[in-house]
């Protein structure tokens, strides 16, 4: 059986340089996929490729065995969700509207009570419930996150009635978010792929790239420079040369500087 | 949602009573005044009505043939109006988006006054027999708006992307062009055309007859018709376009298509009435605090409050200075403008959130 993804060769160029280049990648399902790297290393662009947004100049995506390119949007919809970067809307749509724009369309013999049902789990998933009919632009950076993730939910469950393999694509979901909800928001990802989904996520913590990864993707002007468990790709040498700090994995601050670390499964009442 | 939704069949309602309301309001004012009732009884029973009473047989023909075709005209351009400017707006991601901001309207006006101001002298320097009909002149407007909007089209797409910033840009350049340009037109004419341009650029609905009405209901009216089934794609594309295409819809296929709905709709509008400005700004903004902006409520909102605004438009406009009457474009202007202000203020951060 095909790969749910699979990159080959894949590179972007733009005016004849590389912003990424020499990717191959496989998303399975019930795995997360962990991208780090310094800025400007080509992480988002490699996420717009694999998302079927850009078109490679080089090599090529495929979803179950078919390039993305000839996949009509509307079927690629069923297959992936993206939840962007903070998302600014210039129309006051409620909260619950925005999340429910990832329902519209998407998969296939719904009446109104299923997407109901899927708004109202999407929304309390992504801890937004008591936010659903605030005005989306009044929300903070940290809720409008939520929220967006609570659209790629939405589009994801909806999809599930067309496509049996999904992928969920993540681009700083933390970003703006506090601690709890980092977690909360990364372990609804950690269940899905339990349930099957492959996650492929942008992270810049690498605490909580390392708490959440299967595998760990480390990028560097355009290349993956080092992959694979957590525990092998965070050394010493590859954090001096990928990120240019001196810092050393596993050692404690000099006694008494506290110091804390994001624990799985522990976000409290936003837990699925 | 279900609350919103409640909402939305309530406006929807009331709107209909609106529209009606001002539709009964537009067919009985004027020179001779009907009232409602009178009105109704000539529209269920046609024209055939005047036996035994000669005063309804006149109002029969009022009715019939003077006002409804004007209230028509009004109804259709104004619903294409307000529905151009919605359009717009979804499309540019911006409320403050117009057909007369981009362009569109400016284009159509000019190829009009230069039909009116060049149109003879063109006509002689060709050889052909004058005068030009007076068809010239929609059809002329029609173009402009068309080739105005796919010149505007063209600048903003390269490599099959279409930036919407580029041609909103490019849209205030054409439009600033198309005005100075018009302006030469108008130190160039003379007195008869002067009239015939102020009208024209002031908008009016004086020369609805039957044949205008025929002739915009089907350029206008598949826009009204189509443009519900736009509503999911603008929804998603207002979080942006990459957003949108990873929600499934195609998104060069949208753009393309509401582009060619707005220069259609906004080309024959101009045609049949002039350039009428306000109308698709102040209707879409209006409504989004009534109903939020939800694109499959929003553009059938639109078609019916901006058809009703602009038959009350021509009501007043018929009425004030009566028996004369004021270019409807000053109308919606002078209410428009204040309206769309105390819109603004009352809104503040939101407009730019």
């Amino acid at each position: 059986m095909p790969d749910l993804l699979r990159a080959e060769d894949l590179a972007y160029a733009v005016a004849g340089r590389d912003l990424v280049a020499d990717i191959a990648l496989t998303a399975e399902p019930g795995r997360i996929q962990i991208v780090v790297g310094p800025n400007g290393a080509g992480k988002s662009t490699l996420l717009r490729l694999l998302s079927g947004e850009l078109a490679p100049t080089n090599g090529r995506v495929t979803y179950a065995g078919e390039p993305a390119a000839t996949i009509p949007p509307w079927r690629l919809a069923a297959m992936r969700a993206v939840m962007p970067q903070a998302l600014r809307l210039a129309f006051p749509f409620s909260t619950a509207e925005v999340a429910r724009i990832g329902l519209d369309g998407i998969g296939r013999g719904l009446d109104r009570r299923a997407r109901d049902a899927i708004l109202t789990e999407a929304l309390r998933r992504a801890d937004v419930t008591h936010l659903a009919r605030r005005s989306y632009p009044t929300l903070s950076g940290g809720e409008q996150a939520r929220v967006q993730f609570a659209r790629a939910l939405c589009q994801l469950a909806a999809g599930r009635t067309l496509a049996r393999q999904q992928v969920l694509f993540l681009d700083e979901p933390t970003a703006s978010l506090d601690l709890r909800h980092q977690t909360a928001l990364l372990d609804v990802a950690a269940d899905l792929a339990g349930a099957g989904t492959a996650v492929v996520a942008i992270l810049h913590d690498l605490n909580l790239a390392a708490a959440y990864a299967d595998e760990l993707i480390a990028m560097q002007a355009g290349r993956i420079v080092a992959r694979g468990r957590p525990e092998a790709v965070l050394r010493d040498d590859l954090v001096a040369r990928v990120f240019g700090v001196p810092w050393r994995v596993g050692e404690v601050p000099e006694a008494g500087r506290p110091f804390l670390l994001p624990r799985r499964g522990v976000a409290g009442r936003s837990q699925g | 949602m279900s609350e919103a939704r409640r909402r939305g069949v309530a406006v929807f309602a009331g709107l209909a009573l609106l529209l009606a309301a001002i539709l009964l309001l537009s067919l009985g004012s004027g020179a001779v005044r009907i009232p409602p009732g009178r009105v109704l009884d000539i529209l269920l029973q046609g024209g055939a009505s005047g036996a035994g009473d000669p005063t309804l047989a006149r109002d029969a023909l009022v009715v019939l043939n003077i006002r409804l075709p004007r209230t028509l005209l009004g109804l259709m351009v104004g619903a294409g109006l307000a529905v151009s400017g919605a359009l717009m707006q979804g499309l540019f991601r911006n409320p403050l988006a117009d057909p007369a901001l981009v362009g569109v309207s400016a284009g159509a006006g000019l190829a009009a006054a230069t039909v009116i101001v060049l149109g003879d002298r063109l006509l002689a320097a060709a050889n052909l027999p004058g005068p030009l009909p007076y068809s010239a002149l929609p059809v002329a407007a029609f173009s402009g708006g068309l080739a105005t909007t796919y010149g505007l089209y063209r600048v903003a797409t390269r490599a099959g992307r279409t930036s919407v910033a580029t041609m909103l840009l490019a849209g205030l350049a054409a439009a600033a062009l198309a005005g100075a340009l018009t302006g030469l037109l108008v130190y160039a004419s003379d007195d008869r055309q002067l009239r015939d341009l102020t009208f024209w650029s002031l908008g009016s609905l004086s020369g609805a007859t039957w044949t205008k009405v025929m002739t915009s209901a089907p350029a206008i009216l598949p826009v009204l018709v189509t443009v519900p089934f736009l509503g999911r794609g603008l929804n998603a594309l207002v979080l942006g376009e990459a957003e949108a295409f990873h929600l499934g819809v195609p998104v060069e296929r949208l753009k393309r298509v509401a582009i060619l709905l707005v220069a259609v709709a906004v080309g024959a509008g101009v045609a049949a009435a002039g350039v009428i400005g306000f109308v698709g700004l102040v209707v879409p903004h209006g409504l989004r605090l009534l109903i939020g902006p939800e694109h499959r409520r929003l553009l059938p909102a639109c078609a019916l409050l901006g058809g009703a605004l602009l038959v009350l438009a021509d009501v007043v406009a018929r009425l004030v200075v009566a028996p004369a009457e004021l270019p409807i474009g000053i109308v919606t202007a002078i209410v428009g403008a204040p309206v769309f202000l105390w819109l603004l203020l009352g809104r503040g951060a939101l407009a730019d959130a």
